[in-house]
């Protein structure tokens, strides 16, 4: 056994199973509800297993379902079912959209223009196109989160291929004022290709194409309660865009590799009850949200909220930095509490850089390592924020009174 | 004085020279230099961040596509002669 | 968030972040010192009450702010080397106290090498307190202290604030 597979298996029996669980990652992954999954276990082994590019039944079959989840994702977003282009994961999506339309792009400009809260899938890509000649520059944002307006209407001219800015912050829920930056790019560049990363809005808050000018959104299965495996890039007919995987074509021309027809599936119909129920979901997710919030500012010194407050900031995002612990320490501290969360701390051996997110809206360095991230669903109830606001401040207390900051900070007052 | 060259592409994700330039002005109230290639980063990019921060801009040098430029001191919303 | 590295913790890493032992300040501490810095993400602060006759070590706590492996680092070094000499404890790296905590993931290796940091500054303090410097302590640095020194000083040269001092 390899020595990781060791560590793991023995770490799981020392954390053993705690008498409550509830889970708040969704931002990182998350489980499926019954309802998809019974959506989904046919296609694995009794209907439309096949390939859905092949003449016989089970083939035609999977390109039935196919094309029913490409209806229906692309109605629920305002746009044509050819529109839809599905991927394996919102980071493909998002590579997708940046590598492949820079470089259909590429006589008219060499010049990315990305937010600076961007999700690594969006960031990277556009930094690893250096190599052919293009440069990528970042918005700043405020201390909300929300991008610089006025900075950004300055960085669009004719050099400008691409834009990329994501509807809402993956990590401190803000809503950018995407219409308004559509606009005036529109207004300096007409032929800016205009993408926004969507993963985080979609189902949360409305999305209409036809009422917002993008040229290319991504969207995930994942983060909206679906299984792994499944994704979608909107691409607007008349786009300019090169795959950038290659193999046999497909259904998609733009992705080749068999599709994930059991993930699709479930993709629609995850999104199917999520958009179906959203406003009435979006209300109750806000207040539970809100509750956590509150709770917590309220009974723990020290607590800072990231992004911003009530309506600029999605409604299933709850992001706060502890201040004098550290973030890793906290996750691994509620997870044998039963509560499953993640952190902007820095992961990374001998440094620096915790959530470039974080960095990015002011905090300090020490403010980012304490950071927690807790995503809201329909599936919480009150008594799980009161599980949180019973454990949290003993959590946090746990680990402030083994750090050296709260003693050198109570000597010096 | 910092100098804070925005014509390096950083290879990570964070410290990109644009916005380093913006924490700095967030946490200092001195001058810096700054370096630019205006047809990637435009001067009047760099006027519009400093004005936010209260501060104003001038053309140092400019050779080629290099173009060098001081941002003062906070002004404190006096108007200052140039 | 920032990247995700899996961490396949070992038990004993787990095990001693439940129940740290030795945590917490040293009221009546010989010497302390602290490695680290806030920016980083990772402080170590050590006490020790060390026989100044026999040169050992009898009691050592720790402070930590940091990861999982930072907390379990700090702490199982703090029982290697009580009861130790100076000398023997001055030996201790931060391999064995890797090893100590069923191995660390390599991308944690700087938790123990930052312990060890402490460790070897809380000594040299020592002795310079005391004004004696015994032959088998050299002038020049270790790996661990540079290691140290040099996160502290990155993290300063990036961002020019906060540091602790003792």
């Amino acid at each position: 056994m390899s020595r990781d597979l060791e560590r793991v298996k023995n770490l799981l029996k020392a954390h053993g199973k705690p008498p409550r669980e509830v889970y708040f990652d969704l931002e990182n992954s998350g489980w499926v509800p019954d309802e998809v999954l019974k959506a989904m276990l046919p296609y694995f082994n009794v209907k439309g297993y096949g390939h859905p590019s092949i003449t016989n039944k089970p083939g035609w079959e999977a390109l039935e379902a196919l094309l029913e989840a490409q209806e229906y994702i692309a109605s629920s977003i305002g746009a044509n079912s050819s529109e839809i282009v599905f991927t394996h994961s919102g980071t493909e999506a998002n590579n997708l959209a940046i590598i492949g339309a820079s470089l259909a792009n590429k006589t008219r400009g060499r010049k990315i223009v990305v937010s600076s809260i961007e999700h690594y899938s969006v960031m990277l890509p556009a930094n690893e196109l250096a190599e052919h000649g293009f440069r990528t520059i970042q918005i700043p944002v405020d201390k909300d989160g929300r991008i610089d307006t006025d900075v950004l209407s300055s960085l669009i001219d004719k050099e400008t291929v691409l834009v990329s800015i994501q509807m809402v912050n993956h990590e401190i829920g803000t809503i950018q004022p995407l219409r308004e930056a559509v606009e005036i790019i529109r207004d300096k560049n007409p032929n800016t290709v205009i993408h926004t990363d969507a993963i985080d809005a979609y189902t949360r808050i409305p999305i209409n194409v036809e009422k917002i000018d993008v040229d290319l959104l991504s969207i995930s299965s994942h983060k909206i309660l679906g299984p792994k495996g499944a994704a979608a890039l909107f691409v607007r007919e008349g786009t300019k865009i090169k795959k950038i995987v290659y193999g046999a074509l497909s259904t998609q021309k733009l992705w080749p590799g068999v599709e994930n027809i059991p993930a699709i599936v479930g993709f629609h119909e995850a999104a199917r009850i999520a958009i179906e129920g959203m406003n009435k979901y979006m209300s109750y997710v806000t207040t539970l949200r809100d509750s956590l919030i509150n709770g917590i500012l309220g009974s723990i010194d020290g607590a800072i909220l990231n992004g911003p407050r009530g309506r600029d900031r999605v409604p299933d995002n709850v992001n706060i930095s502890f201040l004098y612990v550290e973030g890793e320490a906290l996750t691994v501290e509620l997870s044998l509490r039963g509560i499953y969360v993640s952190s902007g701390s820095a992961c990374t051996s001998r440094v620096l850089e915790p959530s470039h997110v974080l960095l990015a809206i002011g905090r300090k360095y020490e403010e980012a390592h304490g950071s927690i991230l807790f995503k809201i669903t329909r599936y919480h109830s009150f008594a799980d924020i009161d599980y949180v606001l019973q454990q949290l401040p003993v959590a946090v207390e746990r680990l402030r009174r083994l750090s050296p900051l709260i003693s050198k900070k109570n000597t010096d007052n | 004085m910092e100098i804070i060259d925005l014509r390096r592409q950083p290879k990570g994700c964070t410290s990109h020279p644009l916005i380093r330039l913006k924490r700095f002005l967030e946490n200092n109230d001195a001058e810096v230099m700054v370096i630019t290639d205006p047809e990637i980063i435009p001067i009047k990019t760099i006027e519009i961040i400093a004005r936010k921060y209260e501060r104003m801009i001038e053309t140092i040098d400019e050779i080629n596509n290099t173009v060098t430029i001081l941002i003062t001191r906070r002004c404190q919303g006096i108007e200052q002669g140039s | 968030m920032s990247t995700r590295i899996p961490l396949p913790y070992s038990s004993k890493v787990l095990d001693l972040f439940r129940n740290p032992k030795n945590a917490g300040r040293m009221k009546d501490a010989t010497i302390s010192a602290t490695a680290g810095s806030p920016a980083c993400g990772d402080v170590i602060t050590l006490y020790l009450k060390i026989n100044d006759e026999k040169e050992v070590i009898e009691k050592a706590s720790f402070e930590s702010y940091g990861c999982a492996a930072n907390i379990a680092a700090a702490s199982i070094m703090t029982e290697m080397i009580k009861g130790k000499t100076i000398h023997e404890a001055w030996n201790i790296s931060w391999k064995m106290i890797s090893d100590e905590l069923g191995g660390l993931p390599p991308i944690k290796y700087h938790c123990s090498i930052l312990a060890v940091g402490a460790l070897k500054r809380a000594i040299r303090a020592y002795y310079k307190k005391k004004g004696t410097m015994p032959d088998w302590l050299s002038e020049k640095l270790t790996k661990e202290e540079l290691q140290a020194i040099e996160e502290e000083k990155l993290i300063e040269k990036l961002y020019g604030r906060f540091k602790i001092e003792e």
